[in-house]
């Protein structure tokens, strides 16, 4: 029986090709676009899920809600945590932290060296991440404070080799270490990028000198490392979780306005496998995955099946009348409906394996650019991971078997006395595949708005919120500093317009806060502290509202140029949320006025609060940020103060861009014997929204699927359609229509369901789009024209799929026509 | 062997309502070869169609080998059509992606049967048409003529009680036609009850009964003399 349906299925896809071609070539497509997002989802989803015993590690993180302010997750902590952790919580098997290093790294004494991604790692860092070493002893291998552990990718950029143990590394200017082990890689579905740990018991490691500092009476607490604890195999994550609150009160010490600033923090641990889904957090040493985006992607495809699943079920049920003496016949012959429907329901499934194949030559093609797009390593090894290669069976079944119901259903319930008779087919199956090709363009259409919507979002956070020449602004490194030896000559060159000094809070790398006492009364108003100098404004293009800017003339201004250890205020320029949030009604009316606040300062080479005083407010500007959109601004204080801004920026002039940067880079090079580092503000914004950006590429991508997928449908049904009504056509010719009126005919045939697409469309892509702007603080509209161009695309689409075929029926003499039939 | 009493078969459209059959009672012994008549629209392929268990009527008794099918649904309908009824149409309803062979071995797929039995009596009912030397050719590539008599072969395969022909000459030239007409001769007179509809008057005289139709109902049943 088997051999008389497989014939029969053989013998039908040969003898319509085009049919079958359309048919497979859509299936495929859809299976790899699928495939491809699966593979992309199934990495986001395992990040750091390698390391053995993962459910069991947990990274340490903090959730800070100040009074009046929105709560601000940090994935560090303070480098005394692990260790109080550790003794309070016996479910603590260990505890490590991690803090970045900016090093230099060198295996030569005359070489430059690189800077890999390096971290100062405790001793326990391999007791809580027990990974796979390659050589040396893991164990141990940090204990000493002059050893240091290379992954093998690193040992081979520094050696070009791997049996690397005992070899020494210039770390850094004059420090000599030795390599006592080599790990495993991390893959790069890890959150960990690390390619070199450095001995956090080093006396120079930050984890020694910060812990040092937090521990002085007094000390101001501060998040700088990256702390994670592994818990027992019996631990209750959920008992530990609800002791952290009393920890908090007892560990976390200090008060800002009389407010013990524990009452501000939670303690958050989150298991290791779940670091890359969570939301942002400030320090992040990857970006996160936005879940919902990972929701939105598999909805897509599974979208694009259902596209391609659409165009099948038309194709089949279109072509159902061929087939209907086959089911009449074999219903005659004593097949049941049952029979019938299996035999139909294996053939859509040998169809969807047939499509398979190409799909996974398409996947095997595409992936090493997808991978090189993504930087990422995902595998596609369906033959050795059973469970990826049953996947593909099962997506594949799953798709034949969605595929395949309908028409077989439709195809089993022919009554055999009527397609005997060749009056089987009834409108039913026309109005269903009417509706699937209304339904496959609304896909199409909301596919469209989402991919517009996104695109504008970027266009919106790179290009109109800053309003800047993002390719002339040039961000320094922060291990440069901002010697005046240097800037001060920077005029000499004739080629910046301006240099500025600002700390990195100022740049929102980091946080200062500034706390506010409200001159209207309704408690403290917290804010961001932004450490600037005189040229700030000038390279940001910024504009007072109301107000002078800051100016070396205005001695209270040039405060703490002055006297940096001075208790008194210098004068602020506060932002538009500031000027709001203290109660003033107007700009305007917050210039001249004198508010309380209180100053962080950097003194005895640590931050520390210094007590309230007053001072004046120059000026309001507006609400400004080279930050992500997603951030609300703050209220911000603009003061000038040298202390803590240590990163140049520079603005160049637009014509020569290149070489200013190179006679900044060859003054630089005359004044220190350090490289010239930093990056133009393009190239941050772009990286501030490099998962937007990825994102935004994958939806522009899979949308062109789904457009190729509707596309073919109807390209499909257009030759059905054509061929069916060759007679009416021929008739509606022989009756005077003429070659555009056949046109317009059929024109309208398919621009009917696109029309009414846009009916379903607009309002589900409207709900899902304007919930994914919520994400931003800042965002731009939708537009009803986004709207109308994803219509009007969608339609243009439509008809240049089906106007060749159209031309081609219409110019046909009707004699033929009517022949034919 | 069948027996209809007072069946009666009506179409409905959203507001017109067809008799095709008018309360028919007929009786077709073993053995018969029964012509029906009558002209276009009168009921006959109605009346084959619910003879042969691929249509129900809407009222009456339908005895079919004893049993009374009138209320059987599709599917106890399809269990008793298998094996027992083989139909040969005016358009030979061949499936055109299948070979002759292939065709013809589609009745045996449903009743139970081994491969190699299958194989056996598919060379069986084409060597009974003449068809042998045809077995792998496709639909497409048989005279009108050759491809009835590969629909006749799939009728006789199952070695049915009843072998049901609608106007089964109506696309064929009179040679072809009476050499089809032979064929069910010859299948008669081997013990199989033969139920044809047909316009000719020459070829309905085949038969040894002639039922006359006219709207949905009998209006004549007419036994021919046969000569010794």
């Amino acid at each position: 029986m088997l051999a008389n349906y497989f014939a029969a299925a053989i013998r039908n896809l040969l003898r319509n090709r085009a049919y079958t071609l359309i048919n497979l070539f859509g299936l495929s497509l859809g299976f790899a676009a699928a495939t491809l997002i699966a593979l992309y989802a199934r990495d986001e989803f395992s990040y750091d899920r390698f390391v053995p015993n993962h459910d069991r590690i947990y990274r340490v993180g903090e959730i800070i809600e100040p009074p009046g302010r929105s709560p601000m997750r940090l994935s560090v902590t303070s480098t005394t945590d692990a260790e109080a952790l550790k003794l309070a919580f016996p479910e603590v098997e260990a505890a490590t932290r991690l803090i970045p290093s900016n090093l230099r790294l060198s295996a030569k004494q005359d070489n430059e060296g690189a800077t890999l991604a390096s971290f100062w790692a405790d001793p326990s860092f391999f007791d809580v991440f027990p990974l796979s070493g390659v050589a040396g002893n893991l164990a141990n291998a940090l204990s000493q404070p002059d050893s240091l552990v290379l992954t093998r990718r690193a040992a081979r950029q520094l050696f070009s080799r791997e049996d690397v143990v005992g070899e020494t590394i210039r770390v850094g200017p004059d420090t000599v270490m030795r390599v006592a082990a080599v790990v495993e890689n991390f893959p790069s579905n890890s959150h960990l990028n690390g390619e070199v740990f450095l001995p956090g018991a080093a006396s120079f490691s930050p984890l020694v000198t910060l812990t040092a500092e937090q521990r002085q009476p007094g000390a101001l607490r501060s998040e700088n490392a990256y702390t994670y604890v592994r818990l027992r195999a019996a631990a209750n994550i959920h008992d530990v979780r609800s002791r952290l609150g009393a920890f908090t009160d007892s560990h976390v010490s200090g008060s800002v306005n009389g407010t013990p600033i524990a009452k501000s923090y939670t303690f958050t641990l989150t298991p290791l496998a779940d670091i890359h889904l969570q939301p942002r957090s400030i320090g992040d040493i990857k970006p996160p995955t936005d879940v919902r985006v990972l929701h939105a992607l598999i909805a897509v495809a599974v979208l694009i099946l259902v596209v391609a699943c659409g165009n099948f079920i038309s194709m089949m049920t279109a072509r159902a009348s061929r087939r209907a003496v086959e089911v009449g016949v074999r219903k005659a012959a004593g097949a049941t409906q049952r029979q019938i429907m299996i035999q139909f329901m294996g053939e859509c499934l040998f169809y969807a394996l047939l499509a398979l194949l190409p799909a996974v030559v398409a996947v095997e093609l595409v992936l090493p650019a997808f991978n090189g797009f993504l930087r990422r390593e995902i595998a596609f090894d369906y033959l050795t991971d059973p469970r990826l290669g049953l996947g593909l069976i099962g997506l594949t079944m799953l798709t034949g078997l969605a595929a395949g119901a309908y028409p077989a259903l439709y195809l089993s319930r022919f009554k055999p006395n009527a397609v005997l008779r060749g009056t089987a087919l009834t409108p039913q199956s026309s109005r269903a595949r009417q509706s699937l090709v209304v339904a496959q363009f609304a896909i199409l259409i909301a596919l469209l708005v989402a991919t517009f919507t996104v695109n504008r979002q970027i266009h919106f956070a790179i290009e109109d919120r800053l309003r800047l020449p993002t390719d002339q602004i040039y961000l320094a490194s922060e291990a440069l500093g901002c010697p005046s030896s240097f800037t001060d000559a920077i005029p000499t060159l004739g080629r910046v317009k301006a240099v500025t000094c600002v700390s990195g809070s100022t740049l929102g790398f980091d946080h200062i806060s500034v706390n506010f006492v409200s001159p209207h009364g309704g408690g403290n108003v917290n804010g961001r502290a932004a450490q600037i100098d005189y040229s700030f404004f000038d390279v940001f293009g910024i504009q007072p509202i109301a107000g002078r800017l800051l100016s070396p003339q205005f001695g209270q201004d040039d405060l703490l140029r002055k006297d940096p250890a001075t208790a008194d205020n210098p004068t602020v320029v506060v932002n538009e949320a500031a000027a709001r949030a203290l109660g003033y009604s107007s700009p305007a009316d917050a210039v001249g006025t004198f508010a309380r606040w209180q100053r962080l300062s950097f003194m005895d080479g640590r931050l520390q609060f210094q007590g309230q005083s007053s001072s004046k407010i120059a000026a309001v500007v507006p609400d400004f940020s080279i930050g992500s959109v997603r951030d609300v601004i703050g209220p911000t204080a603009y003061y000038i103060d040298p202390t803590v801004s240590a990163r140049m920026v520079f603005r160049f002039d637009g014509g020569s861009v290149q070489q200013s940067l190179e006679s900044v880079r060859e003054l630089w090079e005359k004044h220190s014997s350090t490289a010239f580092q930093g990056m133009f503000l393009d190239q941050f914004v772009n990286a501030l929204y490099e998962d937007v950006l990825t994102q935004s590429a994958i939806f522009t991508w899979f949308s062109a699927v789904a457009v190729v997928l509707a596309a073919l449908g109807l390209l499909g049904l257009a030759i059905f359609t054509a061929e069916r009504r060759t007679k009416e056509i021929g008739l509606r010719k022989v009756m005077g229509a003429r070659r555009t009126d056949i046109l317009l005919f059929l024109g309208w045939q398919f621009a009917r369901p696109v029309l009414w697409a846009n009916l379903i469309a607009w309002p589900c892509a409207y709900l899902v789009m304007q919930r994914w702007l919520q994400g931003f603080a800042y965002h731009t509209d939708i537009g009803i024209l986004t709207f109308v161009i994803a219509g009007a695309l969608a339609l243009v689409i439509a008809l240049a799929t089906v106007a060749g075929h159209a031309m081609l029926v219409a110019r046909a003499k009707p004699v033929e026509a009517l022949r034919y039939e | 062997m069948l027996k209809l009493d007072r069946i009666c078969r009506t179409y409905r459209t959203s507001d017109v309502e067809t008799a095709a059959l008018d309360e028919v009672s007929l009786e077709v012994r073993a053995g018969e070869f029964l012509s029906i008549m009558g002209p276009s629209g009168c009921g006959k392929s109605t009346l084959l169609n619910v003879l042969g268990l691929i249509d129900s009527p809407t009222s009456g008794a339908y005895w079919f080998m004893g049993e009374d099918v009138a209320r059987c649904s599709e599917e106890q309908l399809t269990l008793r059509r298998r094996s027992r009824v083989g139909f040969v149409f005016q358009n030979f309803n061949l499936i055109e992606d299948l070979d002759v062979a292939e065709n013809v071995e589609v009745a045996l797929l449903y009743v139970g049967m081994s491969r190699a039995e299958r194989r056996s009596r598919v060379a069986e009912a084409l060597e009974r048409v003449g068809l042998m030397h045809r077995e792998h050719h496709m639909p497409k590539q048989l005279s009108g003529g050759q491809q009835q008599r590969v629909a006749v072969a799939r009728a006789l395969v199952t070695r049915p009680k009843l072998l049901l022909a609608d106007e089964p000459t109506g696309n064929l030239d009179s040679a072809n036609g009476d050499a089809v007409l032979d064929l069910l001769g010859a299948i008669n007179r081997a013990g199989t009850t033969i139920v044809m509809v047909t316009h000719s008057a020459e070829h309905a005289n085949r038969a040894r009964r002639i039922v006359h139709m006219l709207d949905g109902r009998i209006v004549e049943d007419q036994e021919i003399a046969v000569a010794c």
